[in-house]
């Protein structure tokens, strides 16, 4: 229903198919419990044929806004959890200010009855809780001539940017819940949009008492009562827009945040170790993994400083034990040093960027995809190491997954570029399947670790040397991040050092042969790519969608592995059309430029956070470059 | 069983002639023979310096890392490996300039880790700039040509103020002393702070002294903060021994139960 540019209907596509194919050869660690979930498509890369046909016949897009504090974010949460019961899919994004307490606050919830990976451009309805911040999303919620806005009655003085031509209807959310003795009227408003979208008040009250569990019985009681007094309200003035239909999904599903999942992927691939400084909004990758680690006899240690975290985190990995650290931009950047450790002492680290804007201290709390130059080109010296960028909420569960069986298999540094929209949405998504990786130390297929030969740096054919870890007989040495021997003995010369750089270049050439290093959906008679990665690869398939409907076939990828590029596969992707589009979520343009270093023609188009980039913009470059 | 001498590496090491960090190589491999330490079992952790070259040296596995970190390493190793032993070195520059915030949260957190500081008073690798613990008025360094004049730190006060549950002061001319202060620091449950005065004869020839200047107070059954600090905030720097000894609950708690656990259900609609 949300407006999607000028082709008019709007399309919706699957729940990303993030698991079309198992590695192949590259040596991780799979098994097949994939198999009967994910498209059987298998190739060189993870491309799906045929249109985007997954035509949304019921999306909506639905915002809360109000100050920070007012519980916007809970409600589009409860909302959330309550729709999903009735058999919704929906995504779920959260736009706030730095402040805890006052500042600005927007939930924006997109429901269909199929799943739902990215956004849509518009906005169907609009709550208003407060209009006092409003002004400071200005370009952020775009309203439509067709959007509807519910304002509370309280809700105060409503700017004049809001368009003349859109519906408002006044509703006293707050002098209801006031009259229940309640100052809560997010949760009248919960009550209104949830009866709206065909919740019962059981399923209303099961997802208040979830998401305010630590409350006492007479809050909860309170809350009910003002939740269905809201629920009242919807049936006398029910907002002026035909209510969406449910679905009837069969599978489970689970309700979850991309920073939940990337931590349950991380863990569920073996990850036994967690080194935590707190950073937004990489915090909550942080906590979760707090309070589930300890269950799988893994531990978690908050370090004085990232310096401490990254390094911690290497301790770890050298001992043998997979672990990660999770941060975001200027925490990456402070990490930095000692990730360039981890490439030269070959030691497993994983190492999860939730990117945020930038540089310095930045937009914190918004999201950018700023941090690619910074992942990819940031360390010191000549060292090539791991870079992956997770394509969706629920894409961060398989990413994490892939990047700890990496960090293992070849003893390196595994980069993953995930970001605040993907982070900290929200999403209903099928149950993922079994993970299938796992960290695993490839000792067996290596030269045996004790005697008096053991070289641990020994440039083998793979380039992977065998690791003995501390415990191992016989096979005592020192890693190093001075330049060494074959033997790990110190050492300046040439020779030697050639040889470690050559070889830890080498070992990686392993993963061009997977199949995970890109997603996509191809059309029939495209003639131009959409080239993205990230959170952008569900804006340009939705971009896709739209493009279709306005009679104009495009092909989508989105990279999964951004370093080392697999630049055969890419160029074999790129050379099905005539034209390819690079789209990303920064000023400069960091992915194109990479990729015209390494000599593809492409068109570009990027444009920093917060404002997230649109379908609609994307459609409208496409249609500017078909034309001409 | 091994001897002293095996469990040396047999990598020669690059100091200089008369560095006072070969008494503290000795005293180590003194203190390993002394432990019966398994080889295999034993991790030296270092950051950046002349005397973070040491883990190279000694026949046990080991990490040399980047300056300053020597303590997150092991840290994270002995969190992650409890049953190894692990222990931290480095100089007086890695450990207290570059080093300095993970010293205070490493006392505080008392993780069962030692950690063996070579204090020199200066930064010999890169040729002889003033550490945090050169006296205010030496005046060798092209880099401060009129002396640091700043009062040095004192790591043992600082130790003991952050949390350290044993602290202790050796000298690299008394390699039996060192190696018994080493071998009750590894056998001491929780985090164990051993500052060694390792003289640097190239940039600080004037350490020669320390020969003579260094002298005995063994406080080794101080278990009183407040007399501790007293002590610390009197004495000259030379002293040696056992200043600080109190035990109390090492960090994390205790082992956790593994296993396959769901972490799944959580999520379920």
């Amino acid at each position: 229903m949300a407006s999607c540019g000028s082709g008019g209907g709007i399309k919706f596509y699957e729940f990303l198919q993030f698991v079309p194919g198992l590695s192949q050869g590259n040596g991780v660690a799979a098994d097949n419990c994939y198999s009967a979930w994910i498209s059987p498509v298998r190739g060189k890369a993870a491309v799906t044929t045929g249109p985007n046909s997954r035509h949304l016949q019921d999306d909506i897009t639905i915002a809360f806004t109000g100050s920070g504090g007012s519980g916007v974010i809970a409600v589009g949460e409860m909302l959330l959890r309550a729709a999903a019961r009735v058999g919704f899919y929906g995504l779920l994004r959260k736009s706030y200010g730095p402040q805890i307490r006052g500042g600005e606050s927007a939930a924006i919830l997109r429901l269909a009855p199929q799943p739902v990976a990215g956004f849509a451009d518009g906005i169907d309805l609009l709550v208003v809780l407060d209009w006092s911040h409003f002004s400071r999303f200005g370009d952020e919620l775009i309203l439509g001539t067709d959007t509807c806005i519910i304002e509370d009655a309280a809700a105060g003085v409503r700017p004049l940017t809001v368009p003349a031509a859109v519906s408002i209807l006044t509703l006293d959310f707050t002098g209801l819940a006031g009259t229940l003795g309640s100052a809560h009227n997010n949760i009248a408003a919960l009550g209104y949009c949830g009866a709206w979208l065909g919740c019962s008040a059981e399923q209303l009250v099961a997802s208040l008492n979830h998401r305010l569990q630590r409350q006492d019985s007479a809050t909860l009681k309170l809350a009910a009562q003002v939740a269905q007094a809201g629920m009242g309200l919807a049936a006398e003035h029910p907002p002026p827009l035909a209510a969406p239909q449910p679905g009837r999904p069969e599978a489970t599903r689970w309700l979850a945040t991309g920073n939940q999942l990337a931590a349950l992927g991380a863990l569920e691939a073996g990850i036994r170790f967690v080194a935590a400084y707190p950073i937004t909004p990489a915090s909550d990758v942080l906590e979760w993994l707090a309070t589930h680690i300890d269950k799988t006899g893994g531990r978690l240690v908050q370090a004085e400083d990232e310096l401490a975290a990254v390094n911690m985190a290497i301790g770890a990995g050298y001992g043998g034990v997979p672990a990660m650290t999770a941060t975001s931009g200027p925490g990456l950047a402070l990490m930095a040093e000692a990730m360039g450790l981890a490439v030269a002492s070959e030691t497993p680290l994983v190492v999860l960027n939730v990117m945020r804007g930038g540089p310095s201290t930045g937009i914190p709390t918004k999201s950018e995809q700023g941090d690619f130059n910074l992942a990819v080109y940031g360390l010191h010296g000549d060292a090539p190491h791991v870079v992956l960028s997770a394509l969706s909420p629920a894409d961060c569960h398989f990413t994490l997954g892939w990047a700890t069986a990496i960090a293992s298999h070849y003893q390196t540094l595994a980069v993953v570029l995930s970001d605040q929209l993907l982070g900290q949405s929200m999403q209903v998504l099928p149950a993922p399947p079994a993970m299938p990786f796992q960290a695993r130390l490839d000792r067996a297929a290596l030269p045996p670790v004790d005697g008096e030969h053991y070289l641990r740096y020994l440039d083998t054919g793979s380039g992977i040397s065998p690791m003995a870890v501390p415990g191992d007989p016989g096979a005592m040495y020192t890693a190093d991040g001075l330049e060494h021997s074959i033997g790990a003995t110190p050492s300046a010369g040439a020779g030697d050092h050639q040889q470690q750089l050559s070889k830890r270049q080498r070992k990686l050439m392993g993963l061009m042969q997977s199949e995970h290093w890109a997603e996509g959906v191809e059309q029939p008679e495209a003639r131009l790519l959409i080239l993205g990665w990230g959170s952008c690869y569900p804006v340009a398939l939705e971009a896709q969608s739209c493009l279709e409907a306005a009679g104009v076939p495009v092909n989508v990828l989105g990279v999964r592995l951004l370093a080392p590029l697999p630049w055969e596969a890419l160029q074999a992707q790129c050379a099905k059309v005539s034209q390819v589009l690079v789209i990303e979520q920064n000023h400069q343009g960091q992915f194109a430029r990479y990729l015209r270093g390494f000599g593809l023609q492409c068109h570009a188009y990027h444009r920093p956070g917060p404002r997230l980039l649109t379908a609609l913009e994307i459609q409208q470059q496409v249609e500017a470059l078909v034309d001409a | 069983m091994l001897k002293a001498k095996e469990y040396k590496s047999g990598i020669k090491p690059i100091w200089c002639p008369g560095c006072g960090h070969f008494g503290v190589l000795n005293a180590i491999t003194k203190a390993f023979a002394a432990l019966e330490q398994a080889p295999e079992n034993a991790v030296l952790v270092s950051g950046i310096g002349c005397s973070s070259r040491l883990p190279a040296y000694v026949n046990s596995y080991g990490f040399h890392g980047v300056h300053g970190r020597a303590l997150p390493v092991a840290t994270g190793l002995k969190v992650a490996r409890p049953e190894l032993n692990v222990i931290a070195v480095g100089g007086d520059g890695d450990g207290f300039s570059i080093g300095g915030n993970h010293f205070l949260h490493a006392c505080r957190r008392n993780v069962d880790l030692v950690y063996l500081v070579m204090d020199n008073e200066v930064y010999g690798m890169t040729k002889g700039q003033a550490s945090p613990t050169t006296p205010a008025h030496w005046d060798h360094s092209k880099l401060t040509p009129h002396g640091p004049q700043l009062r040095p730190f004192q790591p043992c006060a600082l130790a003991l103020a952050a949390g350290a549950s044993f602290i202790a002061r050796g000298y690299a001319g008394d390699p039996n002393g060192l190696a018994q202060m080493i071998f009750e620091a590894v056998r001491h449950p929780g985090f164990a702070f051993i500052q060694v005065l390792s003289q640097c004869v190239t940039f600080c020839p004037e350490q020669a002294r320390w020969k003579q200047q260094v002298h005995e107070e063994d406080h080794n059954d101080c278990c009183d903060p407040v007399a501790a600090a007293r002590f610390l905030h009197g004495e000259d720097g030379l002293a040696k021994g056992n200043f600080y000894r109190n035990p109390r609950p090492v960090w994390p708690p205790s082992a956790q139960a593994g296993g396959a656990v769901d972490l799944r259900s959580e999520f379920a609609l």
